[in-house]
């Protein structure tokens, strides 16, 4: 049975509705109502990504993809949304961070103003599942506004429910330039709208080959710049590192794993379904490819020098989203290979560093590095979580991103772009320095020091995230299935849907 | 009964091993128990798969992907060094038993222990450069964590290792960009087809970034930095594992690189020096400063460790010389004394440790007199220094007479004067840490050291007479590099059982056993029939035989800035030049990382403004190269 994707947007958008309702009777449960939410959406995303895979033939452009309508309109009309593999598997991820985020914080035991958090966080996730399985180009702007406006919030929440005051800092900056972002992306749909007449994406990809070059040219612009706001792409990035700093570790983990995934998904659908073909060669692609590297190398130097935990690792994510979007625009099979399979280690790895993170919190606004010093010696547990999470992350074997680095590798050197190749070692180089860094603290100091405990909830959930990741990593294969659909897609470079048009 | 040796049951004790020392780390005892039975099941697998001769060339393929999948096999080149690494392990295995015991560490010491042997005979077994590096990186990483364990401040020698670790691994990682570059496979076979349909840039940067990738690891200048710091700051009795075994796995990339994947062959396109290849040539000059910096360097060290690490730096100079020499007498020299240096090194580590274990002193200057109360661990060491210092009656000298012959032989004697001042530093260095260390006078307050514990001896006494016995029957070594040098289409130089040919003179252990044997004999003729001396301590001597003032524990035995008058005047020359220049490269690097923290200061304005630069930088490129206008 295929269930319909749009309950991955009715789910989250009704339980983030029921959330406050619900406060209203029992603060305590209402905390429950998007768990369950995410669930839902989980089991929703996952019969999908079953469906995807299993689902025959798949040949050279015709992959599989499920559609869905809303008011009996047939699609141009109307709006569709649409799992391709790609989105399909890129949805399960995000939910599988929501639902890391919301079981994890589910015990707190300060003092409770509402359920803001997850509500918001649910708000977040519905926006960013739109963003990527939406069919419509106006319907991915509204998902975005979604996303963005829940992102403020969710950035201006203190790190602790009893600590007063917001995080104007981060908050403000990120309301101010996704305020951009947006009206851009606004501008950059009405262009193509009024080029092409529709705001179907798959009937623009047809029709974008008539419009004129400038058009599609200023699109083009507007569409990677305000896109890339949100997918953290150097140098649009700037508000990122205030936000991973000021806020709670739950919000820096959907701003790395939900928000700016999303960014850079829609931003990677826009440009190669619609923009990239009606442009002169590859330049497309190549803007993506040398901004993402340039992000890689800017994101991991940045954390390589950061002196607060949070940030490092704000940076280090704005250094992966560089690393996945330059994985995507170098193409090809190794690129697509690279880039899903180091998106998945990200997307594992992460979530566990920022709770580790942030279980070790500090009474100051920043955390300085030291906080790490002896860990081993403070709980062994937390230690062995937080160096396998970070040892995947730099893609030691076995880990997901090992195989995707090793990809890159292969593939940067098939196209025989040797600067491709040296930026690269640049940037693993100065990653595996900070990471490094890190591990040398928590390694056992000669002083004993205070034992830490880490939360229950948090254990549970980082040794599963870290069995699954090493898992991944030690059987690759079990990818294999979904990544070939995701070459399909790319291969394809214009999606052909049929039955859609 | 056979098929108990073979590579599938050799692999499964070392995995099973490493999990089950991982798991059991907390009990350290027994944890140490696991991991010294399965490390001597695995070299009793490993000696019984030579013994029958058994060697699968692809015993296993894993497949990762469709079309993706990583093999290993063994030849006997491999062979040779998976055995040093497997053999050692349990040796040393057994002698961290004890020392071991007591330390409060909280690492798991044996589990990562058996991972990097695990990684390093993995990298022995691989025979494609993706599993090579997997298993390189586990060999990498295990070996960092357990560096500090026991000794601090160990933060520079954690960074500067992890530094140049990353940096052969980047290095390994260019390899295989290079490799798909040229559409081969990256298996072995594919590997060396690239390069022999490569052209000559392909050639050059393969040769350049695979000596890098491997020559770091085997710590050739200027790579060489990490070694004294990570050897010096490692556990006394994961050191001698680290530079006695795991060492190797650069040696054996090297040897890779330019004798399997490129060759003499076509090296030999590329210019001459005599009858030695250019590249050749260049390699063994590297080799040959390797070993002079790094016995000079050896010399002014007061650290017992870190003296010890400098002299590991200095022989794998001259394993480099056998390599860059090549032909049959190089090779055979280069390879034989990767064998002695496993063995001899080993066993220098083993014996410094075990004066360390029982004084607690690093420092040569604070040691001293070590003999009177641990006179077993001095013999041992004692045929250590023999050894490295290629003094006969050791296994050392056969090795080194062979580089020496190589050289000779390919008409490059000005190599020959280099190796000799590295060989005048090699017997400088040895005798300060035999002077310092083991010499002199004992102080007072270790009057009551023991003599090192049983467990610790016996690999000593194990290494010591294998060290020996080589010496007189170097047939027993040369069998296993002429077959290692068969797998690498080289012929070795004539041998039997008590004699080593090569163009320009023989080597005969029998010859060797005799000359000793008459010093011997007269050695011993002159002490017994001579007067007999009486013992006088040395503070007698010093103090003429008064009785000092004040009772206090005075040293007066010449320890502290041993060579102060060679310092003064060769300092200068050798002073930490590479070092520093790593520094500065390190410092620039880090200089221009924090630049990022300008970009991003927290001002929202400057990062609008960013937003409006970086929309004009894409305008213009869309426009230039876009056709947007």
């Amino acid at each position: 049975m295929t269930p319909d994707p749009v309950l991955l947007i009715v789910i989250p958008l009704l339980a983030a509705f029921l959330t406050p309702l619900v406060a209203l009777g029992s603060k305590k449960f209402a905390r429950y109502v998007p768990l369950i939410g995410v669930l839902a959406m989980g089991v929703v995303s996952l019969l999908l990504l079953k469906d995807l895979i299993e689902v025959q033939p798949r040949t050279y452009g015709a992959y599989n993809t499920i559609e869905s309508t809303t008011g009996g309109f047939q699609p141009p009309f109307g709006i569709s949304l649409i799992v391709t593999p790609l989105g399909g598997l890129i949805t399960f991820g995000m939910i599988m961070v929501a639902l890391y985020v919301l079981v994890t914080s589910i015990q707190k035991k300060e003092d409770d103003k509402g359920p803001w958090f997850e509500m918001m966080a649910m708000m977040a996730t519905a926006g960013a599942v739109g963003m990527v399985i939406t069919g419509d180009l106006f319907n991915m702007f509204v998902f975005l506004e979604i996303t963005s406006i829940s992102g403020t919030i969710l950035a201006a929440l203190p790190r602790g429910n009893g600590e007063k005051g917001l995080n104007w800092k981060g908050a403000a900056g990120y309301a101010v330039i996704s305020a951009l972002a947006s009206f851009l992306i606004l501008a950059a749909i009405a262009l193509l709208y009024g080029a092409t007449s529709t705001l179907n994406i798959a009937q623009m990809a047809e029709r974008v080959g008539s419009i004129d070059t400038f058009v599609a040219g200023t699109a083009l612009l507007l569409m990677i710049i305000g896109f890339g706001i949100e997918a953290e792409i150097f140098p649009l990035n700037g508000w990122a590192p205030e936000v991973y700093r000021g806020s709670r570790w739950g919000t820096s983990t959907i701003f790395s794993g939900i928000i700016g995934k999303a960014g850079l998904i829609a931003m990677l659908k826009v440009v190669t379904v619609i923009l990239a073909p009606a442009l002169e060669g590859n330049i497309a692609m190549d803007i993506l490819l040398w901004g993402g590297v340039i992000t890689f190398i800017v994101g991991e130097a940045a954390a390589f020098t950061s002196k607060d935990l949070y940030r490092l690792w704000g940076f280090s994510s704005i250094g992966m989203f560089g690393l996945i979007l330059a994985a995507f625009s170098l193409g090809g099979e190794n690129g697509i290979y690279a880039a899903v399979l180091i998106m998945i280690g990200h997307l594992i790895s992460k979530p566990v560093l920022f709770s580790l993170t942030g279980a070790m919190r500090h009474k100051d606004r920043d955390l300085p590095l030291s906080v790490l010093d002896g860990l081993m010696g403070k709980s062994r547990v937390t230690a062995f979580l937080f160096i396998g999470a970070a040892l995947m992350l730099l893609g030691m074997p076995p880990s997901p991103i090992f195989w995707g680095k090793y990809f890159l590798f292969s593939g940067a050197g098939g196209e025989s772009n040797w600067l491709l190749v040296g930026l690269l070692i640049v940037g693993t180089l100065l990653e595996a320095g900070y990471i490094g860094k890190l591990l040398w603290r928590v390694l056992p100091k000669k002083e004993e020091a205070k034992a830490f405990k880490l939360p229950i909830t948090t254990t549970v959930m980082a040794l599963i995230a870290v069995a699954l990741g090493v898992l991944l990593g030690a059987v690759p294969g079990l990818l294999q299935d979904i990544i070939d659909l995701v070459v399909l897609e790319f291969g394809g470079a214009i999606i052909i849907l049929a039955g859609v048009i | 009964m056979s098929d108990l040796f073979s590579v599938e049951i050799l692999l499964g004790i070392l995995v099973i091993g490493t999990g089950l020392s991982f798991l059991t780390y907390r009990m350290k005892w027994i944890s140490g128990i696991v991991a010294f039975l399965s490390g001597l099941l695995g070299a009793i697998v490993v000696i019984a798969m030579g013994v029958m001769d058994k060697l699968p060339e692809e015993f296993m393929e894993i497949e990762f992907f469709d079309g993706l999948q990583i093999s290993l096999g063994i030849t006997w080149f491999s062979y040779l060094f998976m055995a040093c690494l497997v053999v050692l392990a349990p040796l040393v295995l057994l002698y961290s038993l004890e020392p071991m015991r007591e330390k409060a560490t909280k690492t798991p010491f044996y589990g990562l222990f058996m991972l990097s042997l695990l990684g390093g005979a993995g990298v022995t077994m691989a025979r494609d450069l993706l599993s090579m590096f997997i298993f390189w990186e586990l060999m990498t990483w295990s070996a960092l964590l357990l560096i500090g364990n026991d000794r601090r401040p160990a933060g520079r020698a954690f960074k500067i290792y992890l530094g140049f670790g990353m940096l052969s691994a980047g290095g390994i990682l260019t390899l295989i960009a290079l490799v798909s570059s040229s559409g081969y496979g990256m298996d072995f076979a594919g590997v060396t087809a690239s390069v022999l349909d490569g052209s000559d840039g392909y050639r050059i940067a393969f040769l350049v970034i695979g000596l890098i990738a491997f020559g770091t690891k085997a710590a050739i200048i200027p790579f060489h930095i990490w070694a004294p710091e990570a050897y010096t700051y490692t556990p006394d009795s994961f050191t001698a594992f680290f530079s006695g075994g795991l060492s190797k796995t650069g040696i054996y990339g090297v040897f890779l690189v330019v004798d399997v994947f490129i060759g003499m062959g076509i090296l030999a396109t590329y210019g001459s020096w005599n009858d030695l290849t250019g590249i050749g040539m260049i390699i063994a000059i590297f080799g040959a400063l390797t070993a002079l910096i790094g016995g000079m360097l050896a010399m002014f060290q007061d650290d017992a460790k870190k003296l010890l690490a400098y002299s590991s730096v200095s022989q794998i100079g001259y394993i480099f010389v056998g390599i860059g020499i090549g032909g049959s007498v190089g090779t055979a020299g280069a390879l034989y004394h990767v064998l002695n240096h496993t063995m001899f090194k080993a066993v220098l580590f083993m014996g410094i440790g075990a004066v360390i274990y029982r004084t607690g002193e690093h420092k040569l200057s604070r040691m001293g007199g070590m003999i009177h109360v641990m006179p077993a661990t001095f013999w041992m060491f004692l045929v250590g220094i023999f050894a490295a210092a290629a003094i006969p009656i050791t296994s050392g000298l056969a090795s080194k007479w062979l580089i020496y012959e190589g050289a000779l032989e390919k008409g490059v004697g000005m190599i020959v004067p280099i190796l000799f001042l590295a060989s005048v530093s090699a017997f400088l260095y040895s005798f300060r840490i035999l002077q310092g260390g083991f010499m002199g006078q004992l102080r007072d307050e270790f009057k009551d050291v023991k003599e090192a514990p049983l467990t610790m001896m016996i690999p000593m006494a194990i290494i010591m007479i294998a060290l020996i016995v080589f010496a007189f029957i170097p047939g027993a070594p040369m069998e296993l590099i002429s077959r290692a040098m068969g797998d690498i289409g080289m012929e070795a130089p004539k041998y039997s059982v008590i004699e080593l040919g090569s163009g320009v003179g023989t080597y005969s252990g029998l010859v060797v056993m005799i000359a000793t044997g008459i010093g011997f004999v007269i050695a011993c003729i002159m002490f017994f029939a001579g007067p007999r001396g009486r013992h006088i301590s040395l503070r007698d001597t010093f103090t003429a035989g008064e009785e000092p003032m004040d009772k206090m524990d005075r040293k007066f035995h010449y320890a502290f800035h041993f060579y102060a008058p060679y310092e003064r005047v060769l300092k200068p020359y050798f002073g930490n030049y590479i070092k520093k220049g790593w520094g500065k490269v390190y410092r620039g690097a880090a200089q221009v990382a924090r630049l990022t923290r300008t970009i991003f200061n927290g001002d929202v304005t400057g990062y609008l403004w960013l937003i409006f630069v970086s929309m004009i930088i894409v305008g213009v490129i869309l426009w230039q190269y876009g056709g947007w206008f």
